[in-house]
């Protein structure tokens, strides 16, 4: 099965600033896949570069085997893209916007693209600049989605929305995906929208990867263990730890790996995915060096 | 892609349909209006000043309204300044408004490529903005034609057919060009506007007298010498004197060279517009990304 | 029947829908032979991925309790094993009543009492996937 997504150390460089640097992922078909991380992490120059709206510095990114800068025609009906803060044609109506899909895109399904507008209750005569900002998400989403694309970019989509159009616009996707059964990549700083509606997931700090995978996998082979200070470094030098913190009693430790048998007084404690991503966020080299990264915790 | 083009762009394609149109029908007026009482070719016989085209038009009302637009030197002034705003308020947005609203990256992200993006866009629009200066610069011509002897069409040079399709095609393309590169719409326009002035006044005050070695005229005979500055055809240059005599001497460009000047400056501002088109593709499809 | 989601609770989504899915059957709410709301209808309600909604019922039919027919749905099975019976069901809760009214004699607090059971519900469980 061809990955709809590919990277191959794929990099992006301003000037002598790198915005992203080897970057080698492959997201399996058929996911919503979370990319997750600070501003100015590069998840931004990541969808560009696979949408084809810049080429790589260093390395390639592949959609479904093929390159966007080398066979753009054959992408660009392929792959649905809503760049941040959905730019649309503020003088349009929705249903010229619907017409702008139509003509422009080889596959598209007028009726389908209707039928989503009027489930939004949206009047196809509306000015697009007089929509609030949830409803030219959705409208963004629906011209995305009205080409029935096979993968679909979204950067930033409910960055700017409130939790009812939060809400609204990651149920209008799984929907899609329900029913189309595309791949998603989506960016985000929110983990709990990622942790709804993704099971796939990128964390990405100072345009490096740090880690990728199922949730599900990253989940179970990542732990918490708390426990007293004083014997920690028996357990320091059996497990590979993303990030340890020290209180003047007590060791926290978050792990990667299966459970090793703990000494006396340590524990573990459930971790969330939450906690996981902004552990990694939180010490940007422990996807690429295995060394631990000491911190004091203060009181 | 039409269609969207047409609808991004529908209400200046509106507006300069309008301008052209009112443009068109004010010369056809005009020249309509000095065709019922054409000006006496030569001074009058009892040696007053050769009456100008505005004293020769009818005395009615209609005749009263077009009198007012040649006094005003509409033309003059108009068909000089509307290329340049062409270019600036059609050409600037063009590709800057859709950067700066980062509408570009959603019609380069729907199935048709950024080549095709790029090039229906500046044949959609060069195409009518030229079009419509050719018409206006033709019937300016004619205008001229009506007028008679009195009319110098050297003073007019601009404003004729083929340089309004000149100086249109090249605002136009500085402006996209200046709208790629800096982005934003509005220092796009200044951008432009200031390019246009400055290129435009530096070829006609530079270049376009010297596009073929000037004519000598020189005599000491003072009535010759009115009497030739009367004759409008020619295109008086600057006056020198012979090193070798104290006779006045003036160059000047004779009125059969006046089409072969048109040819030749409108060339330019075609060659350096497809320059500008040239780079703006360039720069779209290769650095934009 | 209707899905919910508790976006803060440190259940896996799957397992909470398992779970819901259980308290159906328990309460009556679902019965043998009923249809369980297809992917689309509950990705609807809930808004989560349909993946999750994939593997809860595909754990639910590899435990029995529900049964699988392609192009008609996923059903309840028919012979359900009542995930409570009656009894079990009433023994447990007065087991559960007079711990609650102890603990609250010794002056625990109702946020420590759920700490407490939560902590040793996880460390006494072998199966639930973390």
């Amino acid at each position: 099965m061809i990955a709809p997504i590919e990277a191959t150390g794929l990099g992006k460089r301003y000037g002598r600033k790198w915005a992203l640097r080897d970057c080698s992922i492959r997201v399996p078909a058929g996911r919503i896949a979370g990319l997750v991380g600070p501003n100015g992490a590069g998840k931004t120059t990541f969808l560009h570069l696979a949408a084809g709206l810049l080429r790589p510095s260093a390395g390639e990114v592949r959609m479904f085997g093929r390159s966007p800068r080398e066979q753009p025609k054959l992408l660009l009906d392929r792959v649905g893209f809503v760049a941040q803060d959905a730019p649309l044609y503020r003088d349009f109506s929705v249903a010229d916007m619907l017409r702008f899909g139509r003509v422009l895109n080889a596959r598209w399904d007028q009726r389908a693209a209707e039928a989503r507008v009027r489930s939004l209750k949206i009047p196809f005569g509306q000015r697009l600049g007089h929509l609030s900002g949830g409803q030219r998400a959705q409208v963004a989403l629906t011209v995305a989605l009205g080409k029935r694309p096979e993968l679909l970019l979204l950067d930033e989509p409910v960055a700017s929305l409130d939790p009812l159009a939060r809400r609204e616009f990651l149920r209008a996707l799984t929907g899609a995906v329900a029913e189309e059964g595309l791949s998603v990549l989506l960016s985000s700083h929110l983990v709990g929208d990622l942790e709804r509606v993704c099971d796939y997931l990128v964390i990405i700090v100072g345009g490096q990867v740090q880690v990728a995978g199922d949730i599900e996998t990253l989940r179970s082979s990542h732990r918490l263990l708390v426990g007293p200070r004083v014997r920690a470094d028996r357990l320091l030098s059996a497990v590979d730890v993303v990030r340890a913190q020290h209180s003047e009693r007590q060791t926290s430790l978050w792990i990667r790996g299966p459970l090793p048998v703990l000494p006396s007084g340590w524990r573990e404690e459930p971790l969330s995915l939450e906690e996981l991503v902004i552990t990694y966020l939180a010490t940007p080299a422990a996807g690429t060096l295995p060394e631990p990264e000491l911190e004091v915790a203060g009181l | 892609m039409t269609w969207v083009v047409w609808r991004q762009h529908r209400l200046e394609a509106l507006w300069a349909l309008l301008v052209a149109a009112l443009l068109a029908a004010s010369i056809g007026f005009v020249a309509h209006q000095m065709s019922i009482s054409p000006c006496p070719a030569q001074a009058s016989p009892g040696g007053g000043p050769v009456p100008g085209v505005a004293d020769c038009l009818p005395s009615d009302f209609w005749g009263s309204l077009a009198q007012g637009i040649v006094r005003v030197n509409l033309y003059q002034y108009g068909l000089v300044v509307l290329p340049a705003l062409a270019g600036a308020f059609v050409g600037a947005p063009l590709v800057a408004r859709e950067i700066e609203t980062g509408t570009a990256r959603l019609a380069w992200t729907q199935g048709v490529t950024r080549r095709r993006w790029l090039l229906v866009k500046l044949g959609l629009v060069f195409v009518p903005l030229l079009a419509g200066a050719a018409v206006v610069g033709i019937l300016e011509v004619l205008l001229i034609n009506v007028e008679g002897p009195q009319a110098n069409r050297w003073a007019l040079f601009d404003q004729q057919a083929p340089m309004t399709v000149g100086s249109t095609a090249f605002a136009l393309a500085l402006a996209v060009a200046a709208g790629s590169v800096l982005g934003r719409s509005v220092p796009a326009m200044a951008a432009a506007l200031l390019g246009f002035v400055v290129t435009r006044v530096g070829i006609a005050e530079l270049a376009r007298p010297r596009y073929l070695s000037p004519l000598a005229f020189s005599t000491n005979d003072a009535s010759a010498i009115s009497a030739m500055k009367g004759s409008q055809t020619a295109w008086w240059l600057d006056q020198f004197q012979f090193r070798t005599s104290v006779v006045q001497a003036y160059h000047y460009q004779p009125g059969d060279r006046f089409w072969t000047f048109q040819a030749i400056e409108t060339a330019i501002l075609v060659g350096l517009a497809a320059m500008l088109v040239a780079f703006t593709v360039y720069w779209v499809l290769r650095r934009l990304g | 029947m209707e899905f919910h989601l508790d976006t803060g609770s440190a259940v896996p989504y799957y397992v909470q829908l398992i779970q819901q899915v259980g308290q159906a059957l328990a309460f009556g709410i679902l019965e043998p032979g009923d249809r369980l709301p297809t992917v689309r209808e509950v990705v609807a309600q809930v808004a989560v991925n349909p993946n999750t909604v994939h593997r809860a019922y595909r754990e639910l039919e590899h435990d029995g309790l529900v049964v699988s027919r392609p192009g008609l749905g996923t059903f309840v099975a028919d012979a359900v094993p009542a995930a409570l019976a009656p009894a079990s069901y009433q023994s447990l809760r007065a087991d559960l009543e007079r711990w609650i009214q102890k603990a609250r004699g010794l002056g625990v607090d109702d946020d420590r009492l759920a700490a407490l059971f939560a902590h040793v519900l996880r460390e006494n469980a072998d199966d639930v996937v973390a």
